[in-house]
């Protein structure tokens, strides 16, 4: 079984709700806990690495939605769900760093960030047709 | 390898140093500490060894000034680690934040 597919299991037992797609040359589980408003996790992997990255959907405040890697993991199932919940904390530690800009001289913080959403499913959509991923598999209910 | 990722897709961001990069972080920035605490505890050490006695001799004064230099230098190390634990430096926070400086 792909290791995509064994993610895909593993938080569909969770109760999350899971999206696989993939373009030409890459991969990509979307998922997200089945509440109102949730942190949609990203896991990415190209076709000519070994690598997994391991981060969030976030939206800008020129509403355009990306992906954020707060970590890496080779293929190590048990290894990648212990990253995530890393990545879970890492997410919100960034968007609420405090950066200094020194030409400046002032603090400031990146709140332009969204991470939680609530329509989950329509953003997921927007997501993967703007960036030309083709869903292969969706699990779990609302 | 990981930063590769971001001339496929604009759309992402890494946000995380590799493992390369966190250690010479880490090992450069812990250098760059003890260089200071040495520094500054051959400087502590030398200006109380000049409050004392000058009858004491040379040899005297020199034994008393390896003492001192220890005993500032380990009550330093432990500030520093105490620093560390409280304030994450050396961690993946200060890497972003000094990233982010650049």
């Amino acid at each position: 079984m792909s290791i995509f597919k064994r993610l895909e299991n593993h938080y569909k037992s969770k109760s999350y709700l899971t999206y696989h797609a993939a373009n030409e040359h890459e991969q990509l589980l979307l998922f997200y806990p089945n509440y109102k408003s949730t942190k949609i996790y990203v896991i990415h992997k190209s076709d000519d690495s070994k690598w997994f990255d391991l981060g969030c959907l976030e939206r800008g405040d020129d509403e355009k939605l990306g992906v954020s890697f707060y970590d890496g993991c080779d293929n190590n199932f048990n290894k990648m769900i212990a990253k995530m919940k890393g990545v879970d904390k890492a997410a919100e530690d960034y968007r609420f760093t405090i950066f200094y800009d020194p030409d400046t001289d002032t603090y400031w913080v990146d709140n332009s960030l969204e991470l939680f959403f609530e329509n989950q499913e329509d953003v997921i959509a927007r997501y993967l047709k703007e960036n030309g991923y083709q869903l292969i598999s969706m699990t779990g209910e609302k | 390898m990981n930063n590769e990722n971001e001339l496929h897709d604009v759309t992402f961001k890494i946000r995380y140093p590799s493992k390369k990069e966190k250690i010479i972080y880490a090992v450069k920035s812990i250098l760059i500490d003890e260089l200071t605490i040495l520094a500054e505890s051959i400087a502590i050490a030398a200006i109380l060894c000049s409050f004392f006695s000058n009858e004491w001799s040379i040899p005297q004064k020199y034994n008393v000034f390896i003492v001192l230099l220890y005993v500032v230098f380990f009550v330093s190390q432990i500030l520093i680690l105490l620093r560390a634990a409280l304030t994450g430096r050396y961690t993946l926070k200060e890497i972003i934040i000094r990233r982010v400086e650049k």
